[in-house]
């Protein structure tokens, strides 16, 4: 079993390059009493329930963030443009756990987005564009992130929804499992 | 540096600024051991690079990949690298390049061997140990960091960010890898087990004997015995691996790993981060069936997830509680937590593959709709006396025993309200006693299935309220399925609120809805006086509230749900944030939104009557007497007590100690004298059977008993001092039944307004005789200034006038009038004695009339300021008994008069009347009482009435001590009452005239002689009324 196991990854790793490995396996919504609103995972479902741990240890280290609120550290315009423009604070890496990366989100009415990831493909760049390359995730994160906000606030601007309550939208769901895919495929979108 | 560098072909950027990091203070002593070791790994990593990108250029990258991820310290990306690397490096063998086969195998060798250290330091050996290891030396660190300088920025102050500076990531990691490896080693092992290898002699000895392999060409590894090196097989490793696994304490070491991690966290108020690792620990506890602390641990983060509202963890903690509790034997914890599992707001059902991995993460099974069912049905039957529950070992059975009941408690903050949540609401905020009231009672459960609730107890704060509100008989609960609630009331009799089946069910469609069962009851609060006692009745006026609703499901299980108020309920909590219909308690809004559980019991009617007899106003200087009486009509009387008050109605005291009363040494102008009896006049002041403390404006007796229809009464006797309205203030406290210690006293307040009125008004006057002026001296000097004090002659004889005017509206009776002259003075300096007799017939004085009583008073000595004593009044209210008991006495201090000698007296005489035609004599009598001649000017007027003959104006001497006669015949003219003709006299001496007043000289005269009989005649001769002031005899 293990075996075959360590072959399927001899396989994978044998993959073409162009097709990309960072998968995003988890999103979630999270309201400003740190309640869940939104939580879809995209993986197997073996991690569902650690999804939702990760989902939520990563709340501790927002709120240590969001207590000192900066716009986002990482200049994702165009550095010419001042980042005070955006609303929102992409927060970045929050933090890694042993097998995901977990970026994280702040909209000023205190939502959280949360977005968890098997970021560990690296095969594309070179070790000399580390920044580069780092920046251009961090690009398609806030990218990712902005699409992702949008559509939450298209579900919640719906007059049958309760602000603060749980989406369960099947439109909504739908719409970010789009979002999700062509961030899969397509790169920087 | 540089050399290392571009050898490493590492941005230098990224070199530079990592140095520049190390050379702060902050990371003194850490960085020392990061840069030697990143020096190592760089040179290390850098040779292989060379080597690689001689070999396999692209891989070679892959390798540089890992070596700069290393150099990160992302250690599981750089572990990924390694690994893949290292399976490349076997692909490499095959590959066919120009070099001799046998310098490519030992380049590749070299190569594996040491990314087999590579790996094996970072995941085999190390794994957990290298997190572990970096994790102690942050720790230890930054202790001395903070310890030697005093640098602000310690570990607990980094941002969380920084994740790799905080040593609680690391001991998670430990804890991760080392569950990992158990985990590969639990797989491989259950493995090796079928294929059956066995253990080489000798590895009995312990870990030191064996000697791992150093790299991955060294074919043999070498087991030591003794001094010599034994190669053992490949097999052989694995085996002695495995058992060498077997004997080690994973789970603690885990534990131990997972504890730091938690108090490193804890430091970081990570709280999640923490909890998580809790979850992780009791897990572990749990597995080793440490089931007290895996409780323990749950307990301690489970309201982190009950707060935050993430229903999938708590499910998961939940879970495991569950089970613990179920191990562990405890009923009463199996039983909450069952519950509240069942209550989460899990609605829709699992995708099915989660179902495959029931236990994995939590003994409940999956978090789906369906398995809420199940553990409800499984809870309810335990709650219904059944021995159900028996877990997979079937020894611990958990039951309900009749002996010791299961009693839940639901306060509001209590994670159970979602279980049974009851909601009570009073429809009416005020309720008098015996009048019934309804009350509404919504339940509310978030259970999936409907319960049957047999038996529910309403709780007030007077226990003699509560009811009991029992289940119907089976068969009259309707078996709607689709209905809310199968609600049957029956009224059995007054005393019964009614036999009542409630079951509390919940639809569940797509959405879920909240769902309140209602049920609207009749409270009766009465208080029956009759002797029947019934289900609630008050008797105590004040706040009823209901406390609690407990409702009993099964034999020995019993839910107590704290009540609470519609208008102040808060959200249910995790129902809160699903997006489902909530509904109101009931249906009636106002209710809904502003019920309380609360209700204000009024007092009872008191069916006592208090009467303040109804009385005039009260009048200054009598004792004024209020009657006062309770009559009892529809309640007995009991350790009644009478409270009196007087209160000044125009605000302000009664007391005025700067006033000082000149006839009164009380200080009070009211003043509550006693109480007297009803019947008689004596005083109910008696100690003995009353008890009685009057005050000056304050007074308390008690009432006797009386039964029904009996009536006690009293007098109050009040004062007045001063004329002063007030208002008197009688409230009666008494007990409806006797022999009551807790009953509350019923009170009747009743309030009159009192005035007091000053009674009568003395004034005084005081006069000469008629038609006789005594010249005085002082008058003329000073008749500028009218507060002289008056003067009379000495040895002459003055009148004093004293009228009194009632000055109320009821008609008084006068006793008598008398004038006191202080001691001291009389006899010898004045003589006044009431001229006639004061009738021995009290006169009665209708209002607004006055009394005049007539003194003559003969100063006798010359004095300044001669006091003339006080004047006293007796009189009372005109009423029928004439006893002196109630007589008041007005004084009236008469002021100080002056006495001096007069130098001149001119009397006027002439007879009382005259009768036309018939002539008289009318004399001018001039008294000179100096002893100098007074030479006098006088001048007569004629008038037309009278015929007149004497001399018209002379001046005359008169001798000193004697007297001279002025006479004159005159004929009167005319009848009626006709001016005499005027004689003006004046002392030149004094150069004062004496001009007689008109009164003085006017005489009646007659047309014809009058027929008077003689009695009347003398009567009217003898008798000198006053009836018109002779004012000024003596004009200057």
């Amino acid at each position: 079993m293990l075996r075959k196991r360590r072959r399927s990854d001899q396989i994978r790793s044998l993959r073409p390059r162009s097709v990309a490995r960072k998968m995003i396996v988890c999103v979630s919504i999270v309201g400003h009493q740190n309640n869940p609103l939104f939580l879809h995972s995209f993986t197997e479902a073996d991690d569902a329930l650690k999804l939702h741990h990760v989902v939520h240890c990563s709340l501790d280290v927002i709120d240590e963030r969001g207590s000192h609120v900066v716009p986002f550290a990482y200049e994702i315009n165009n550095p010419k443009k001042t980042g005070s423009t955006l609303n929102e604070t992409f927060l970045g890496l929050l933090y890694p756990t042993e097998s995901y990366k977990v970026y994280g989100y702040l909209t000023n009415t205190k939502v959280k987005f949360i977005l968890v990831t098997t970021d560990v493909d690296v095969r594309d760049a070179d070790v000399r564009n580390v920044s580069a390359l780092s920046l251009r995730l961090l690009l398609q994160y806030a990218f990712f992130f902005r699409r992702f906000h949008s559509a939450y606030v298209d579900a919640v601007s719906n007059p049958f929804h309760v602000p603060g309550k749980k989406i369960n939208s099947r439109s909504f769901a739908e719409r970010v499992s789009t979002i999700v895919k062509s961030f899969g495929l397509g790169g920087a979108v | 540096m540089i050399a290392l560098r571009k050898r490493a072909e590492v941005d230098s950027k990224y070199l530079l600024k990592f140095v520049q990091g190390n050379t702060s203070e902050l990371y003194a002593s850490l960085s020392r051991w990061v840069t030697s070791h990143c020096i190592e790994f760089c040179r290390l990593g850098s040779t292989l690079a060379e080597l690689a990108n001689t070999y396999y250029k692209e891989e070679g990258r892959r390798i540089k990949v890992a070596v700069y991820a290393e150099f990160r310290r992302d250690w599981v990306e750089a572990l990924r690298f390694y690994e893949e690397a290292y399976h490349t490096l076997r692909e490499m063998i095959g590959v066919s390049t120009r070099l001799p086969p046998i310098q490519r195998l030992l380049e590749i060798k070299t190569i594996a061997e040491q990314f087999h250290f590579k790996v094996s330091t970072l995941l085999l050996h190390g794994g957990s140990r290298q997190f572990l290891v970096f994790a102690e030396l942050l720790e230890t660190s930054s202790a001395t960091i903070s310890n030697t300088t005093s640098s602000p920025s310690n570990v607990s102050e980094k941002s969380l960010t920084e994740w790799e500076s905080h040593p609680a990531y690391y001991y998670h990691f430990a804890a991760h890898y080392l569950k990992e490896k158990r985990r590969c080693l639990e797989f491989a092992s259950s493995a090796s087990e079928t294929s059956g290898i066995p253990l080489p002699n000798g590895t009995e000895n312990g870990p030191d004997s064996v000697v791992p392999s150093v790299y991955v060409g060294q074919f043999s590894r070498l087991l030591e015995k003794g001094d010599s090196m034994q190669p053992i097989t490949d097999a052989e490793f694995i085996s002695y691996s495995f058992e060498e696994g077997k004997r080690f304490q994973y789970s603690y070491e885990i534990i131990a790993l997972l504890k730091k991690s938690i108090e490193s966290y804890n430091v970081l108020k990570a709280s999640r981060m923490a909890s998580y690792c809790g979850i992780l620990m009791a897990r572990e506890y749990f597995t080793i069936g440490d089931l007290t602390n895996a409780k323990q641990i749950f307990e301690d983060v489970v309201h982190q997830y009950r707060q935050e509202g993430w229903v999938n963890l708590l499910w998961e903690v939940l879970g495991h509680l569950r089970e613990c509790a179920r191990k562990l034997k405890l009923v009463k914890d199996f039983i909450e937590y069952s519950l509240e599992m069942a209550a989460l707001p899990i609605s829709s059902d699992t995708p099915s593959e989660m179902l495959d991995r029931k236990g994995e993460y939590c003994p409940a099974g999956p978090t789906s709709l369906s398995q809420r069912q199940l553990i409800h049905k499984e809870v309810f039957q335990l709650v219904k006396g059944q021995v159900m529950i028996s877990s997979e070992e079937g020894s611990s059975d958990l039951q309900i025993n009749a002996d010791e009941p299961v009693h839940l408690e639901i306060d509001p903050i209590s994670p159970l309200r979602v279980v049974f949540l009851a909601s009570v609401a009073f429809h009416e905020q005020v309720v008098k006693p015996g009048v019934p009231t309804l009350l509404t009672l919504s339940f509310l459960s978030k259970l999936p299935i409907p319960i049957e609730i047999d038996h529910l107890e309403i709780q007030f704060s007077q226990s003699d309220c509560n009811f009991i509100v029992t289940k119907a008989h089976r068969e009259q609960v309707d078996s709607n399925s689709d209905s809310q609630q199968d609600l049957r009331v029956e009224t059995a009799s007054f005393l019964s609120i009614g036999f009542l089946a409630i079951r509390l069910a919940h639809t569940h469609h797509a959405r879920l809805t909240i769902m309140w069962i209602s049920v609207t009851l009749f409270t009766n609060i009465i208080s029956q006086l009759g002797g029947m006692s019934c289900m609630s009745n008050t008797e105590n006026c004040g706040k009823l509230e209901c406390i609690a609703v407990i409702a009993k499901i099964g034999p020995s299980f019993t839910i107590c749900c704290r009540a609470e108020s519609p208008a102040s309920m808060d959200d249910l909590p995790l129902w809160k944030y699903e997006d489902c219909l909530e509904t109101l308690p009931t249906k009636d809004l106002a209710l809904a939104l502003s019920g309380q559980k609360v209700i204000q019991v009024e007092e009872l009617h008191s069916q006592v009557d208090l009467i303040i007899g109804p009385s005039g106003p009260a009048l200054v200087g009598e004792s004024f007497l209020v009657p006062v009486s309770v009559t009892s009509k529809g309640h007995p009387v009991c350790s009644a007590e009478l409270k009196i008050n007087l209160v000044d109605s125009r605000g302000g005291g009664l007391v005025s100690p700067r006033e000082l009363e000149p006839f009164s040494t009380e200080s009070h102008h009211v003043q509550l004298l006693s109480v007297l009896g009803p019947d008689d006049k004596e005083s109910l002041t008696d100690p003995e059977n009353n008890i009685i403390n009057i005050q000056q404006s304050f007074g308390l007796l008690s009432v006797p008993h009386l039964s029904i229809g009996q009536s006690w009464s009293c007098k109050l006797e009040i004062k007045w001092h001063r004329p002063k309205p007030v208002m008197l203030y009688v409230s009666l406290g008494y007990l409806p039944k006797a022999n009551e210690a807790n009953a509350q006293k019923l009170n009747v307040h009743k309030s009159l307004q009192i005035d007091g009125l000053t009674a009568v008004a003395i004034s005084h006057r005081f006069m000469f005789p008629f038609r006789q002026d005594p010249l005085l001296l002082s008058k003329i000097k000073s008749s500028t200034s009218p507060e002289q004090s008056t003067s009379l002659p000495l040895n002459e004889k003055s009148i004093l006038i004293v009228s009194a005017k009632n000055c109320t509206e009821i008609p008084l009776q006068l006793i008598s009038m008398s004038l006191d002259v202080d001691a001291d003075d009389f006899g010898q300096s004045c003589t006044i004695r009431p001229e006639g007799d004061f009738s021995s017939d009290p006169c009665v004085l209708v209002p607004s009339e006055e009394f005049k009583q007539v003194f003559s008073v003969i100063p006798e000595i010359i004095s300044q300021t001669l006091g003339l004593g006080t004047v006293s009044l007796k009189w009372r209210r005109e009423r029928g008994s004439s006893s002196d008991a109630d007589a008041v006495i007005t004084r009236h201090k008469l002021p100080d008069i002056k006495v001096e000698t007069p130098p001149i007296i001119v009397i006027m005489e002439c007879p009382p009347h005259a009768i036309l035609g018939d002539p008289f004599t009318y004399y001018i009598r001039i008294q000179n009482q100096t002893q100098v001649l007074q030479e006098i000017k006088y001048s007569l007027s004629d008038s037309q009435s009278f015929v007149c003959s004497g001399s018209h104006s002379d001046t005359i001497f008169v001798l000193p001590k004697s007297q001279h006669i002025l006479s004159y015949k005159v004929v009167p003219l005319a009848s009626g009452p006709q001016q005499l003709p005027r004689v003006a006299v004046t002392s030149i001496r004094y150069s004062a005239g004496l001009d007689p007043s008109p009164t003085a000289s006017t005489i009646f005269v007659f047309p014809f002689h009058p027929h008077f009989r003689i009695e009347d005649e003398v009567a009217r001769e003898s008798a000198p009324v006053a009836t018109e002031p002779l004012s000024s005899p003596i004009q200057a």
